[in-house]
């Protein structure tokens, strides 16, 4: 549920509770005051009557309520001295509406001019409280819905506007990723609390985009700084090796020191490549044309795939040319292929289908069932490969990454690498 | 020949050092920025090593420096960076040839070559050993002055053998050479040995004084009969 929806609801049901109470008191209110002022016209009616009744042979005494509105009946002195004037509710059957209603009865006391004592009795017109009911009611109801109206305006304007800080921080979050980095910007406030989350967030989002790129730029440097100490290692060795008093056993083993060493080389540069991909170095992008960069890689490792009897076989279908950065690109192709021929078997297959705006890689492995999602990510190498680096189809996915490729794997018997143009 | 090393790492100046004397090189060093120039102004080179991270300087600079003053000396950059950036400046500073660590001592060994060998702008120059002549840039191998037909990789391993005589070079070394980085991945270097073994019957066939010995579980080695 939205906030404003919410904010809406909530305030509906306030007002409806708080009108509903209103209107009961509302209307015991003014059914007091109406019934004060009939009392009032009562108490002149009275007067008047009394007045009328001097002359005595007007004095009727009757049971019922006829034409007039009034009764009157003979009571002792002692009877008439101690009423008080009464005010009080009552029902009356009328004959002329044929029907009971409510109304006022007073019911007072006088001496008539001729020194008698008479109760008389005095009735006011109709009330009709259910009228009375139905006209608050309807009042009350139009109140409502002209406050709901309102309460909706409300929270489509003024509330949007108070809690547009709120929304631009959350699309903000919303479109946050921790290796693009931007620290947002918020929009200046008035509302303290708005202010207070925008700091909070601004804070959070900034120590952790600090922290991030510490880590990353700690790759990059371990990676960096790994490169002379290692350089030196394997000139050392490979001076060494030229020592003509070694054994061919000794110098075996420097061999072997040699590859494990240029082996984490290699993965100090892929680490390297890494940080550069992820931190956008390769900035510069021209129009690639994919069946050059087929060209040219199948055909460098060409030695190798006849030394290990591997058929590459490249099916142009059609050319593709993407906008995105060379190096990258060849890179891309370089790792797919490279994955493709040092995962084969011998005798094994390479298929290169180029299309129009996508390529497949499938090889023959040794591997012969469908590899796991983890395909893609760092370091997801069978561990029976010593001599990859595990970095090569996740490098091949950070490029996919930033070019606006798409990447796919799947398993048909052969593995197969899809890369297409994501739309 | 005169080789000025420009590192500031010790170790990698001291085993660069002995590496080119073992060649036959004059070598002088420098440490840091300041004293690399000292040296340039002072002294003509006829390849410089220069490493472009120093404690008290770019290297870039000290090229430009080298370049303003309008001294030949070839250059050769050696960064830790392998940075694109970095390698079009420099070349396009002048300098003549961009290595990135690690590198192999006998790729080293063949850039510093090849760069005095164009410097010398003399290029008909042939790479001689005994009684085989390599012309590079024609690309012809001869024995005896008999033309030897050699292919292409064949051409190009002799050539980086031969300029890296009587030591051993490791498979890997010569598969980046020949091959470009990327095979660098390859879990064995055994298909270079196919080449290897064309190449010596090829030079054995003609009757050249030199044969290819094969160093088992490091490289290869080119050796005067």
């Amino acid at each position: 549920m939205k906030l404003i929806n919410h904010t809406l609801t909530l305030l509906s049901a306030i007002l409806f509770v708080l009108i509903s109470l209103w209107a009961i008191l509302f209307y015991y209110q003014v059914l007091k005051q109406v019934k004060k002022t009939i009392d009032e016209g009562l108490a002149d009616y009275k007067i008047v009557v009394i007045d009328k009744l001097k002359d005595d042979s007007l004095i009727v005494e009757q049971d019922t309520f006829e034409e007039n509105n009034y009764l009157i009946k003979r009571v002792d002195e002692k009877f008439a001295l101690q009423v008080r004037d009464t005010y009080r509710d009552t029902v009356v059957f009328s004959n002329l509406k044929n029907k009971t209603y409510q109304t006022r009865l007073l019911t007072t006391a006088f001496v008539a001019s001729n020194g008698k004592y008479y109760e008389m009795k005095l009735i006011s017109h109709e009330i009709d409280k259910s009228k009375l009911i139905q006209k608050i009611a309807t009042s009350l109801f139009w109140l409502y819905l002209l406050l709901f109206a309102s309460s909706i305006l409300v929270n489509n304007f003024v509330l949007k506007k108070t809690w547009e800080p709120f929304y631009q921080l959350l699309n903000y979050l919303n479109k946050f990723r921790l290796d693009r980095g931007a620290i947002p910007e918020p929009t200046k406030t008035k509302i303290e609390e708005f202010r207070m989350l925008n700091d909070s967030v601004t804070n959070l989002v900034r120590t952790n985009v600090d922290i991030f790129n510490n880590q990353k730029q700690f790759i990059e440097n371990v990676a960096h700084e790994l490169q002379t100490p290692l350089a030196i290692g394997i000139n050392k060795l490979e001076l060494f090796a030229g020592d003509e008093d070694l054994s061919k056993d000794q110098i075996q083993k420097l061999g072997a020191i040699i590859d494990t060493l240029r082996r984490l080389s290699g993965l100090n540069k892929s680490l390297l490549l890494f940080s550069k991909i992820e931190n956008r170095q390769y900035i510069q992008v021209e129009q690639v044309y994919f069946d050059d960069v087929f060209s040219k890689i199948i055909q460098d490792f060409s030695d190798y795939t006849e030394y290990q009897d591997i058929k590459i076989e490249y099916q142009k279908e059609d050319s593709w040319v993407f906008k995105m950065n060379k190096d990258l690109a060849v890179i891309l192709v370089m790792n797919l292929v490279k994955n493709a021929i040092f995962h084969n078997q011998r005798g094994g297959e390479v298929l290169v289908k180029l299309c129009s705006s996508s390529f497949t890689i499938e090889n023959t492995s040794k591997e012969s069932v469908k590899l796991d999602d983890k395909l893609f990510e760092r370091f997801a190498r069978n561990s029976t490969d010593i001599g990859s680096t595990g970095l090569g189809l996740a490098i091949v996915r950070a490029i996919a990454d930033v070019s606006g490729l798409k990447l796919f794997y799947s398993f048909n018997g052969k593995h197969v690498f899809e890369v297409s143009e994501k739309r | 020949m005169k080789i000025l090393v420009i590192e500031d790492e010790p170790e990698m100046k001291e085993l660069i050092r002995k590496f080119l004397q073992d060649e036959g090189y004059i070598v002088e060093e420098a440490g840091t920025f300041s004293s690399g120039l000292d040296k340039i102004v002072s002294y003509d080179y006829d390849c410089i090593l220069l490493d472009i991270m120093l404690p008290d300087g770019n290297g870039l600079a000290l090229l430009q420096k080298l370049k303003s003053i309008e001294k030949a000396d070839s250059v050769i950059i050696i960064s830790a960076k392998d940075s694109l950036d970095d390698k079009i400046k420099g070349l396009d500073l002048g300098a003549d040839d961009y290595l990135t660590k690690p590198f192999h001592l006998a790729e080293l060994n063949a850039r510093i070559k090849s760069v005095i060998r164009r410097r010398r702008a003399d290029n008909h120059q042939m790479l001689e050993l005994e009684n085989v002549k390599i012309n590079i840039e024609e690309r012809l191998a001869l024995v005896n002055d008999g033309p030897v037909n050699l292919n292409r990789k064949e051409f190009d391993i002799l050539v980086f053998l031969m300029m890296n005589k009587n030591r051993v070079t490791s498979k890997s070394a010569i598969a980046e050479n020949i091959w470009g980085d990327y095979i660098d991945q390859a879990n064995d270097f055994d298909f270079i040995y196919s080449q290897i073994k064309n190449l010596r019957k090829k030079l054995r066939n003609s009757d050249a004084m030199i044969d290819i010995d094969v160093v088992y579980g490091m490289g290869y080695k080119l050796i005067v009969k």
